[in-house]
């Protein structure tokens, strides 16, 4: 087959009719991914909530329409009973390292933390980046060495307290140690260490009003 | 058959300068601030400098040896400098292996990876910190506070340095101003920060014995000094709640190190008086918008990085006039 | 007949291997490979669309003007990477949202609309298709290698696998310097051996 002329006719023919066709097979993709696709993305925002609020735990549970109030958003999750097994919040704080952080962290009614997960961030990776997982660990005890390898390899990290799952922000101050507070920040990044409590501590107030925090406030927590 | 006539190509008159000779008083004026580090660091000080020179000319002598079957460049002691100056920027606790990758990054990558002394645009001994610092934040953003001699290598207590204090200042943290040393302890090096940069009376020790021996000339250090002296002076002006003294700067961090030993090295250099006196107005000028606007503390390392990466069109810009150029 | 085909296929591999010797795609082949997964899912991803693009390109040559070549190259590349992004989002949501937004990014990847301007509207189709298995395999391999050292030195790991203590990981290999220091290294190896052959 010769090919066709650059002619307008041709051109725009040719163009037209395949722009149609690949239109066509991305009607019908779309028609059979949609369906897998919306049922990936609940199942994320479920898995989040459900992460926060159960942990590890096995329970049956409902999540209410989120609520959304001053900038936070609420998921109240119930187990199948209807009683309130705990209050997801998404809360934004302003001020991390490279810009906005935002969490998402479970309470129980009493207000006891569940779990958190960081939803967004721009933080420097390795050291502010670690929010995600550093407000969870239990820091280790320090292993024993022997000085020769520590000099080679450097000392293990001093044992500290940065776990917050269990703390309750009404009743322990959260605010890292530096500050007069009961968490330790995360090594050489307390700028993010401060903007995760604070959201944090934002999270319960929109919740329960108040937080310990509140009567330790100094210059140094503001930045 | 004896040559009668002895016929030589041009140069024929020599000053007798080499690079050895160069780099022997360098090395000399970098002397004063290792021991007052010892003095002020203890025992780290030493092993991170001996650590960080012995791997240096390690993988100088295995690179020229194995990869690029050359003479060996280790007698020129530009390897030896490297060494020096990247441990100079080290923290003195900080663990042997990161030294050692440090060094080969330096030298392999920094300076051979290039084609060896000469053809290197960066400073090798500042890629190789850089590289470190992006690589290991934790450990090379946690600086020793001074603890005399005596001070333990491993347990070695970190505080917070004058720049994060500056960078808190300006971030609105006015309260951080009480933590500040004062002005005599910084300038004297009473104060954390890495080996090399504590003391910025011997480091002007050293930029007298480099301009005396006429290693270098005053063009790069002043012009870097009076730069980050005159910005810091206008924000201090302007807000002095926010903006520290200049004196603060110009006493704090690598500023002191990074002018005298580090913008003027002789390959990443311009080549011309007026080039380096612009060279030296960039650095002065990023390292301040790095201190006061960066994520990172410090601003000096990136500075002479960038101000390296300029240095090619600097000179050409500034090429001086062919003799008998007709004046335009 | 068929060796010319053989031929092909090795001549993307290795004499024309975008990566080390022609230099194409360098935005996701910098960007994306943080471990060696990604590399290999983003290599995967661009054969898919590659051996697509090329199939249809050639069957097409004789039909498509000169005059709107490009803009019909252009539909088809995209709508492959369309397929390929929904199919990813449905089937492999992992991966997809590590790839993210590099997975879009196909479209303009000039490896493909390269081989489509330079191979395929010339060949006939065997020879086309043959042509995408040979650079996407040789665009995988060099994506799955950097992948492979970045997250080796960067991470500690290889293939998600964790073998050196985290201490010891140095975090410029997962950034964007690591990403040029390594391709700027593996390609002086690449260099260097080709050489010693030659």
């Amino acid at each position: 087959m010769k090919k066709l002329k650059s002619n307008i006719v041709n051109m725009a023919v040719v163009l037209t009719l395949i722009a149609v066709a690949a239109a066509g097979l991305l009607a019908w993709v779309n028609n059979v991914t949609s369906g897998p696709i919306e049922e990936i993305n609940n199942l994320a925002i479920e898995n989040g909530i459900k992460s926060v609020i159960l942990g590890d735990r096995d329970i049956q549970f409902t999540v209410e329409q989120p609520v959304e109030r001053e900038g936070f958003v609420f998921h109240n999750v119930n187990d199948l009973k209807g009683n309130l097994l705990g209050t997801a919040v998404e809360s934004t704080d302003r001020n991390g390292f490279g810009g906005n952080l935002k969490v998402m962290v479970g309470f129980d009614p009493e207000g006891v933390i569940l779990g958190y997960t960081v939803l967004e961030h721009s933080e420097t990776p390795g050291l502010g980046a670690q929010a995600d997982d550093w407000f969870r660990q239990k820091s280790a005890d320090a292993a024993e060495q022997s000085a020769a390898i520590d000099v080679l390899l450097g000392a293990p990290g001093k044992p500290g307290n940065h776990n917050i799952i269990g703390m309750n922000p009404g009743d322990e101050i959260m605010m890292v140690s530096k500050d007069g507070g009961d968490v330790d920040a995360i090594t050489a990044s307390t700028i993010t260490s401060r903007a995760f409590l604070r959201a944090v501590n934002a999270a319960y107030k929109s919740v329960f009003g108040y937080t310990a925090a509140d009567g330790v406030s100094g210059a140094s927590s503001q930045n | 058959m004896a040559q009668k006539l002895h016929i030589t190509t041009s140069p024929h008159l020599h000053c007798g300068d080499t690079i050895e000779k160069n780099m022997r008083w360098v090395v000399w004026a970098l002397m004063p601030a290792l021991i007052t580090s010892f003095f002020v660091f203890g025992m780290g000080a030493l092993i991170v400098t001996a650590t960080s020179v012995l791997s240096c000319l390690f993988f100088e002598w295995f690179i020229t040896r194995f990869i690029l079957k050359r003479p060996s460049t280790l007698g020129d002691l530009s390897a030896t400098i490297t060494g020096i100056l990247l441990a100079f920027n080290l923290p003195s606790n900080i663990p042997l292996y990161m030294i050692v990758v440090g060094a080969l990054v330096a030298i392999g990558i920094g300076k051979m990876a290039f084609g060896g002394l000469g053809n290197n645009p960066f400073n090798p001994a500042l890629v190789g910190r850089v590289f470190l610092l992006i690589s290991f934040p934790a450990k090379m953003t946690s600086w020793p506070v001074p603890a005399g001699i005596a001070a333990s290598y491993i347990d070695a207590e970190t505080g917070a340095t004058p720049l994060n204090l500056i960078g808190q200042i300006a971030g609105g943290n006015t309260a951080a101003a009480d933590q500040l040393p004062s002005l005599g302890d910084l300038f004297i090096g009473n104060t954390g920060g890495c080996i090399g940069e504590v003391s910025a009376l011997v480091l002007l020790v050293g930029l007298i014995i480099l301009l005396c021996s006429k290693v270098i000339t005053w063009h790069i250090p002043v012009s870097i000094l009076a730069t980050v002296a005159a910005l810091t002076g206008i924000m201090w002006l302007i807000n002095p709640v926010l903006y520290v003294n200049p004196l603060y700067h110009l006493c704090s961090g690598g500023l002191m190190l990074g002018a005298i030993f580090m913008a003027t090295d002789y390959v990443t250099s311009p080549m011309t008086h007026k080039g380096m006196v612009w060279y030296g107005i960039g650095i002065g000028f990023l390292t301040v918008i790095i201190r006061y606007f960066g994520s990172y503390p410090e601003g000096m390392s990136f500075a002479i990085l960038i101000m390296n990466a300029v240095t090619p069109l600097i000179n050409n810009w500034c090429k001086p006039k062919r003799f008998g150029e007709a004046v335009k | 007949m068929i060796m010319n085909y053989f031929k092909t296929i090795i001549n993307g591999i290795v004499k024309e291997n975008p990566t080390f010797v022609l230099l194409l795609g360098m935005c996701p082949t910098l960007a994306t490979t943080t471990s060696a997964v990604n590399g290999l899912g983003m290599g995967v991803a661009t054969m898919f669309v590659l051996i697509c693009s090329n199939t249809f390109i050639s069957l097409l040559k004789n039909l498509i003007p000169d005059g709107v070549r490009i803009p019909c190259y252009i539909v088809v590349i995209a709508s492959f990477v369309t397929i390929l992004q929904m199919v990813m989002q449905a089937y492999v949501p992992d991966l997809y949202k590590t790839l993210g937004i590099f997975i879009p990014l196909i479209v303009v990847n000039c490896i493909i609309l390269g081989r489509a301007e330079a191979f395929a509207a010339k060949n006939n189709v065997l020879a086309s298709i043959c042509d995408g298995i040979g650079i996407g395999i040789g665009f995988t391999v060099a994506l799955t290698l950097l992948g492979f050292v970045r997250e080796l030195l960067g991470n500690g790991a290889v293939f998600g696998h964790q073998i050196l203590p985290s201490s010891m990981n140095m975090l410029v290999f997962v950034l964007a310097p690591g990403a040029f220091i390594t391709l700027g290294l593996l390609m002086a190896i690449v260099n260097s051996v080709k050489n010693r052959k030659a």
